[in-house]
């Protein structure tokens, strides 16, 4: 392989691990601070890719559209409907205990799926939506790639930004004192319910606009597109990995996980091309199998827990 | 009996008691009172290995309790009612006194008798499932399966809280009528008046360590115990 | 038309109903949701066309020995996984468990390939009941004594010997079982046994109805939790009924929505339960 391929490689699967570096902030804000149990981020990444998608192209005769607005629209249309879907869900859910809430969450993936596969005037069912607008596409040559990871890692920068602000903000000191103890806070007449429903809808409006990037850099969304458990879990082997409530450690773990994701392909790579279905399956045994071994063994993960400060400060903000 | 020597225990890295030693011989009635929070409950839990044991020695008819494990306790005549929770509620009152013989190989059936002897409200309910009897019945289910194996010792943490006051007087008979059939009481009890007077001998905790031992009578006309501890 | 939707509805809601009485009392000793649930279903299914199609033995030999492979997975689950990791938040031992599910149902899909398979391959003739109203192959006859004997043992087994008596009493209240002496390890044990079964019996039926896929029992996760959670977690017979009545609602729901959004009749149901009674119908509070 030439430099520019290796170099045009690297950019192909840094914006890759960088839209799974949001997906991971985001599921940091729901579990990492919150506790919060969704096992449902296919559903809101779905949800985030087919608003934008519809949002921003011109008019189709396949599918809802023809709204043609601008990406940056698109962007914030996608967070906005993620959080009104978590908004609905949250509300008999979010009071109850945390596994009501996964499953809840694996149901409302399901059904968006089914949504998408069937309602096929607003998603074009099976057949997907295609050629969803680059942003400035055809404005820098064969360095466009470059571009748009840029618009990712500005993303995550200011989900970064905003993520600490927040947790070191009152708002972000009685969210972790929940996670501590939720009785002291509901002691001292905090509505604990309301906290959390505040961090489940802001994790997944990170995650709509992470759905959004992912729509507009591959271009092609379909209900069959990516396998959602599949990124669900992956996602959650980098918020594990790199170690829960740490924003920093999500970035990390988002991006080591998918280099080790990425080098399975490689590994599996090798078999003959007959076996693409068992090549495939493997990876995601052994990616499973590695998932287990570091909650055997480094339940922490790779950077463990941040310690903010006055984290257990619950009578003040 | 039941020896306790210098114990230190509590939960994880919390130390509740603080070398407190305590015994009950054969036959006695022994209540433990004192204010909430003074580890009553953490001491007797800590018989049973319910809690984390830092220190000390608890030995029951001549074996440590530390390295026993509960079906032993068990098999060796020791019975342990919780303060609350005690009982099966979806399981019905008769199952709730099979579970009482578990880690019996006999069938204990005359025992069920002679417990409905004792609690006769039972017998019409013994198809009943415990959870949906009055407090008074359940609490009666919870000695019930605590006496199915024929315990030498029953342990009894707080029998009558969150009783209606009518059943208070009935339950602590009825800890006298079981005592006086030959079982051995331990006993932590808020209503500490009616415990001691009932009591062969008594403790009185306070913040995890031991403040007075007498007996019942002796530690209700102690002027100082009746002041601090038993509300004048 | 009813009629025969009321009948489909047992006969799913019966499969439903053995894989939701395992993953209620694992859900109620163990205080996790098991979500690799639906994914155990499927390898039952697979052993037993492993040993029915691939080996050629009889189809009661290949029952019994995939329910036993399967309760022995379960119990290996639970050795390897969730015993180490149940002193920590259950959040990780559900994640644990999806790690699982993800895990053997790319197995499957390693050793048995992705496509449809089926135990037979003859098409069996419907028999005509009521005048033409109501049709049933043998098949689902089958599955449905097979179903009620398992669930009159699964009866027998709670309400009659003293190991189903301890699984219910831990399920009711773990503390108190542990103060009766009850050996909660070895309690535990059987009930991944007996989940494993009836989880194995459930795919195998399920197969025996319609094909084998790698994701047979991944769709039906949803509807088995939909069950737990309607009958009251921990509670065997709350998750028998739940079953019957997501089964039976699900095909009844055909009346009057699309039969694409069938999934969706047990999400709601349980989203409705979760809204008014939080705790089942037969559970205990949580």
């Amino acid at each position: 392989m030439t430099f520019a391929g290796v170099f045009s490689y690297l950019v192909f699967f840094l914006i890759f691990a960088g839209i799974y570096a949001v997906m991971t902030m985001a599921l940091n804000m729901q579990r990492g601070f919150a506790g919060l149990f969704n096992i449902g981020i296919a559903g809101f990444w779905a949800v985030g890719s087919y608003t934008s998608a519809i949002m921003t192209k011109g008019p189709s005769p396949d599918h809802l559209g023809g709204f043609g607005m601008p990406f940056i629209i698109g962007l914030l249309a996608a967070g906005l409907i993620s959080a009104l879907v978590a908004l609905l869900v949250g509300i008999p859910t979010i009071r109850l205990r945390e596994d009501y809430l996964g499953i809840a969450t694996i149901g409302i993936a399901e059904i968006i799926r089914l949504v998408i596969k069937n309602e096929a005037w607003l998603s074009n069912g099976v057949r997907g939506i295609s050629a969803i607008p680059k942003p400035m596409a055809g404005s820098f040559g064969s360095n466009y790639n470059l571009f748009f990871l840029l618009i990712v890692v500005l993303i995550i920068a200011l989900f970064y930004y905003l993520s600490e602000k927040g947790i070191n903000s009152p708002w972000g000191r009685i969210l972790r004192a929940i996670r501590e103890d939720e009785e002291v806070v509901k002691a001292v007449g905090k509505n604990v319910v309301r906290y959390r429903m505040e961090a489940f809808i802001l994790g997944a409006f990170m995650m709509g606009v992470g759905g959004a990037l992912y729509a507009h850099f591959t271009s092609f969304i379909s209900p069959e597109a990516f396998r959602p458990m599949q990124a669900t879990f992956l996602v959650w082997i980098m918020l594990i990995i790199g170690g829960s409530a740490n924003n920093f450690g999500s970035i990390v773990g988002a991006f080591l996980t998918w280099g080790i994701w990425t080098g399975t392909e490689f590994l599996t790579g090798m078999l003959p091309a007959a076996y693409t279905t068992q090549a495939a399956a493997i990876r995601v045994i052994l990616i499973g199998v590695f998932l287990e071994l570091i909650l055997l063994n480094r339940p922490q993960g790779l950077f463990g827990e941040k310690k903010y400060s006055s984290a257990s400060t619950t009578a003040d903000g | 009996m039941l020896r306790i020597n210098e114990i230190y225990a509590g939960y994880g890295e919390i130390e509740i008691i603080h070398g407190i030693s305590l015994n009950v011989e054969q036959g006695e009635i022994v209540s433990i009172v004192g204010p909430n929070g003074s580890g009553k409950s953490t001491l007797l839990k800590s018989i049973f290995s319910l809690v984390d044991i830092m220190g000390g020695e608890i030995n029951y008819l001549g074996s440590d309790l530390t390295a026993t494990a509960t079906d032993q306790m068990i098999k060796k005549g020791l019975s342990f009612v919780p303060q609350t929770d005690n009982i099966f509620p979806t399981l019905t009152v008769e199952e709730n006194l099979e579970l009482g013989a578990y880690v019996s190989t006999k069938k204990l059936s005359d025992r069920f008798d002679l417990i409905y002897n004792l609690f006769p409200p039972l017998i019409e309910k013994r198809k009943k499932k415990a959870g949906t009897l009055s407090g008074g019945q359940r609490q009666m289910v919870a000695f019930g399966r605590a006496l199915v194996m024929e315990p030498k010792l029953l342990l009894l943490d707080e029998p009558t809280a969150g009783l209606a006051p009518m059943f208070i007087d009935l339950i602590l008979e009825k800890v006298e009528e079981i005592n006086k059939t030959g079982v051995s009481i331990l006993m932590v009890e808020q209503n500490a008046k009616k415990a001691l007077a009932m009591s062969d001998r008594g403790y009185v905790l306070a913040a995890g360590e031991k403040k007075y031992e007498d007996s019942g009578r002796g530690l209700l006309e102690n002027k100082e115990v009746a002041q601090l501890f038993l509300g004048g | 038309m009813v009629l025969q939707l009321f009948l489909n509805g047992v006969i799913l809601g019966s499969i439903i109903a053995l894989g939701a009485i395992g993953l209620s009392l694992i859900y109620g000793i163990l205080k996790f949701g098991h979500f690799a649930h639906g994914d155990l279903m499927t390898l039952g299914a697979y052993f037993a066309f492993l040993f029915k199609v691939q080996l050629g033995l009889p189809f009661w030999l290949a029952f019994v020995l995939a329910a036993l492979l399967t309760a022995g997975t379960a119990i290996l689950l639970n050795l390897i996984l969730y015993r180490h990791l149940k002193k920590r938040d259950s959040v990780i031992v559900m994640i644990s468990s999806v790690g699982a599910a993800l895990i053997i149902r790319n197995l499957v899909l390693l050793f048995w390939g992705p496509q449809n398979q089926f135990y037979e391959k003859a098409i069996q003739m419907p028999i005509v009941l009521a005048g033409g109203l109501l049709r049933i192959k043998e098949n689902q006859i089958i599955i449905l004594v097979l179903a009620l004997t398992l669930v009159i043992a699964v009866h027998l087994f709670l309400s009659k010997t003293k190991m189903g008596k301890a699984m219910r009493a831990m399920s009711d209240n773990i503390d108190l079982a542990q103060i009766t002496g009850i050996n909660t390890e070895k309690v535990i044990i059987w009930t991944w046994a007996m989940s494993g079964v009836l989880t194995a019996a459930a795919g195998i039926l399920l197969a025996f109805d319609t094909h084998l896929t790698p994701v047979m029992g991944w769709n039906l996760l949803l509807p088995l939790f939909a069950a737990v959670i309607l009958g009251g977690i921990g509670s065997p017979y709350g998750a028998m009924f739940g079953g019957l009545v997501i089964g039976i609602s699900q095909e009844m729901s055909t009346l009057i929505i699309s039969a694409a959004y069938k999934p969706a009749v047990a999400f709601t149901i349980m989203i409705l339960m979760l809204i008014i009674r939080p705790s089942g119908l037969m559970g205990k509070k949580v």
